[in-house]
Formats: structure tokens, sequence, C-alpha cells
């Protein structure tokens, strides 16, 4: 922006602050961004695994526990009925298996952190800026 | 020929390409990483992090980017946002000085004695008039983009910068003649 008068200390004010904006040395900068953006750009692809992993983890624990062997391949029906499946079989096992009852609650703990992990980063994209 | 923004901007996003991005940090990084030392009142260190901060963020939400204004206008902004975050969370630990730092000086003023009394007397503005004289007179935003920075009135970026200016002019005035 130019100087509203051509008073010469206005003008070496106004010199002043713009070299002293151009002097700075970007390289070392750069590279420690660089590493910044690396392990940005891990933690996102962890971050998206953790879901995944419930869904494994889930999957894992409804096939092991399941009455009946499921094959997935065989049928799409056999998805939709899955849960009518899986739902007595595990209300079964808590109350026959002692200690079903926590890994019901460990499985639910999984679901309610992965829910909370992606509240968390919702949370921070949209409460850092508005841009 | 250098490329622009836009292309740089666009080879990022489109070719996710690193090297498209880090033009687009050597030619910002030292406006940017000079409105945050003179927000920080010299504090290099914490100015460069909250400048790394800055360019985090710009890399993250580069998609947001609108081309409704500059690229570097939006870095500002970003930039001062990140500041005032970090304000925030220092308030709540201790009391916020204005001044926070007046003995404090940026180094690249060190070789000159008008830059280092330059430098003094940009510590004794506040921090609105500081963040307005630094936009408008060092990194060469119009008034319309300092607001659009700063979110505030155009009127009050304008009074902010007269009494800023004549703030420097009376602690400079033994370089007047």
């Amino acid at each position: 922006m130019k100087s509203p008068d051509h008073d010469p200390l206005d003008m070496l004010l106004d010199q002043s602050l713009q070299s002293a904006s151009l002097r700075l040395d970007g390289e070392k900068f750069s590279r420690q961004l660089a590493v910044r953006i690396a392990n940005e750009n891990r933690r996102i692809k962890l971050v998206r695994l953790i879901p995944i992993g419930m869904g494994v983890l889930a999957a894992i624990i409804v096939t092991l526990f399941a009455p009946t062997k499921i094959d997935f391949s065989s049928d799409l029906s056999t998805l939709v009925s899955l849960w009518e499946t899986t739902r007595p079989a595990l209300t079964g096992l808590m109350q026959s298996i002692p200690g079903a009852h926590n890994l019901a609650v460990l499985w639910g703990a999984f679901a309610a952190l992965a829910i909370i992990f992606n509240f968390w980063f919702v949370y921070q994209d949209s409460h850092e800026f508005l841009l | 020929m250098e490329p622009d923004d836009a292309e740089l901007i666009s080879r990022t996003l489109v070719e996710r390409d690193p090297r498209a991005f880090d033009q687009l940090v050597l030619r910002y990084q030292s406006p940017v990483r000079s409105l945050l030392r003179r927000l920080t009142g010299g504090n290099e260190a914490l100015a460069d992090d909250l400048g790394q901060e800055t360019f985090l963020i710009a890399w993250r939400k580069l998609g947001n980017f609108r081309n409704e204004s500059r690229f570097s206008t939006w870095l500002h902004q970003i930039a001062y946002r990140t500041f005032l975050a970090h304000t925030r969370s220092r308030r709540d630990h201790e009391p916020l000085d204005d001044h926070s730092n007046p003995g404090s000086v940026d180094s690249t003023a060190r070789g000159s004695d008008f830059q280092h009394d330059l430098e003094i007397a940009m510590l004794k503005l506040s921090e609105s008039e500081r963040a307005v004289v630094t936009l408008c007179l060092g990194s060469s935003l119009t008034h319309d983009e300092a607001a659009n920075v700063l979110q505030l009135p155009i009127g009050t970026v304008k009074t902010h910068l007269l009494r800023g200016r004549e703030k420097l002019r009376t602690q400079l005035a033994e370089w007047n003649s």
C-alpha cells in the first residue's frame, strides 16, 4: 500500500516494514514442514484404519460366536439375516458363558472409542477454522 | 517462467504433488512468519512454530480455498487465527500482556539501527494496531484484505492503521531529521 503522503519518515517506515518481510530464509522452515506433513499424512492413514479395524474385529467376533457356520459368499440374504441369527446367539452366550458379559462390554467400549475418535476429528476439523 | 498460485494449488490438489506445495511454502513463508513474529512480539521460535501450524492447516484445507481472495490473504487469515487460538489457550494459563516481550526484538532488525528502533516501537503498539500495520504496510495487503484477515470492519482497520502509523512516527520522530 502506498503511503498517504511523501513524508520521508513514512517512506522509511514503509520500506523498512516491507524489507523485513522479504528476508527470512525458507529452506529449513520448508524441510521441517515437509516432515510434519509426512507425519500428518501417516496419522490420517492410521485414523482411517481404526473404523476398518473395528469392523474386522466385529466380524471376527460375530463369526466366532455365531451358532451356525455362515457362508458369506453364498447369498446376500445371509448377510441380511446375520443380525437375526447373531442376536439370540449373543444373548444366549452372555447368559451361559461366564465372562461373556465382559466381552460384550469390551466390544461396546471399542465401538464407543471409534465413535469418539471420529467425532473428535470432525470437531477438530470444524473447530479449527471455517475457511 | 514461475507457475502462478492457481497452477501450484491445482497441482497440489489434483496430482498430490508435494513439490508444488513446497513452492507455495517457499513463496509465502517469509511474509507469514514476519506477521507472526510481529504478533508474538519478536518471539522467533513461537512465531515459526505457529508458521508451521499455519502451513499444515493450509495443506489440510487447501481444497476449501475458493479463489475468492488472493492465496496470500487466505494464508494470512489462517496465520492470524492460529495466533488467536494460541493466545486464547495461553490466556487460560497466564494473563496476557499485550506488550508481552518488549526486550525481545526480531533478529532481522539487528543489522540496522532504524530497523532496531522500529521493532521496539512496534512492540509498543496494541496487538490490533501491530497486526494492521504489519498486514497493510509490511505485507502490502489492501484495507479490504486486512479487514478480511482480521475479521474487522474496514473503518476499524483504517483507524488502527492511522493510529499505529502515528504512534510509530512519534516513537521514531528523531529519525525525521
